[in-house]
């Protein structure tokens, strides 16, 4: 017998950013592949004080974009940034600047965290709500997405989960079990009511996955856009079950 | 000692990213930090390490002359200007 696990929720309100798909209409075609994730541009966040905003790195702006535009007015909204790489160019960078000797940035160190970017949000917005910094490698999508049903759970009417991320230092390419590309979405999620997704996983072993896959988010987000009504994926030992019900 | 209070400015915006904002923003006698241009604890840890890489300047975080060194681009400039003059 199989012990399977299950959570539901609705999603009331999303948004995505990548370069080169910068607006509602450019995610619409995105499924179809008429349009592609390309070049290194970052996004504006002109929501945010350019004083905060000068801090936030090329994935934190991402998700800080996305962040904004799918809250809009609301406030007192638990939120959840959940990205598997984070910071990890900050790092880098300090590291190879430690090991040549040469003195480190004060502002890169202290932004170097995995919150990092939730504390941005949070000082920029004056919003004193309950903020999450989630990582959980290629299930950290799902993972982010039980945590935010537990908030429900604990009566939160609403919980906001952003997903992002930017590909890895070029040192760490020999790890890539994907086709890392940079991309944020954020999805305002309540207690399920119509058409909720649901989302259900048992243990299964990992099989090898050829690195030519898209990040898990860009297969999330295509289910999603597309309101498919079905998508597996394994990894880290769990089989995940995506369902759409209509 | 115009040419230095400016090339100061130009190393504050550089170092602190500070977009869209000129020289001719910055006021040379304006509070750096708190209300003046709006800096706080965390650009002053960097501007210390500029300070250090460029002009070979090394000063301690902690200390009272330190702050009144970093009360304005005037009293920066000046402290530059005396390390060079040494």
């Amino acid at each position: 017998m199989t012990l399977k696990s299950n959570i539901q929720f609705s999603v009331i309100a999303h948004a995505a950013w990548a370069p080169g798909l910068e607006t509602e209409a450019d995610w619409r075609v995105w499924p179809n592949n008429e349009i592609a994730i390309t070049g290194n541009n970052e996004p504006a966040v002109k929501a945010m004080p350019a004083l905060l905003r000068r801090r936030a790195s090329v994935p934190g702006k991402m998700a800080l974009e996305v962040a904004y535009r799918c809250l809009g007015q609301r406030t007192q909204i638990p939120t959840i940034f959940s990205s598997r790489h984070g910071e990890c160019g900050r790092s880098v960078d300090l590291l190879t600047d430690l090991a040549r000797d040469i003195p480190i940035s004060p502002a890169s160190f202290s932004l170097s965290v995995h919150n990092a970017t939730a504390g941005l949000f949070s000082i920029a917005r004056h919003d004193h709500s309950n903020s999450l910094a989630l990582a959980a490698g290629d299930s950290t999508i799902e993972h982010a997405l039980i945590e935010a049903c537990g908030l429900l759970a604990d009566g939160e009417p609403a919980v906001l989960v952003v997903a992002y991320d930017n590909p890895p230092p070029a040192i760490f390419s020999t790890f890539a079990d994907c086709n890392e590309q940079p991309f944020a979405w954020a999805w305002l999620i309540e207690p399920p009511r119509d058409n909720p997704i649901s989302l259900t996983w048992s243990a299964q072993n990992t099989p090898f996955l050829p690195i030519e896959n898209e990040p898990a988010g860009l297969e999330i987000l295509r289910f999603f856009i597309r309101e498919e009504t079905n998508l597996e994926r394994t990894s880290n030992g769990q089989h995940w079950q995506w369902t759409r019900h209509v | 000692m115009q040419k230095l209070e400016d090339e100061v400015k130009q190393v504050i915006i550089d170092v602190l990213q500070l977009e869209d904002t000129t020289i001719n923003d910055i006021d040379t006698n304006a509070a750096l930090f708190g209300d003046g241009l709006g800096l706080d604890s965390i650009d002053a840890l960097e501007l210390g390490v500029a300070l250090q890489k460029r002009y070979g300047i090394a000063l301690s975080a902690n200390s009272e002359e330190t702050r009144r060194h970093f009360a304005s681009v005037k009293s920066l400039a000046a402290m530059i200007a005396s390390h060079k003059a040494t």
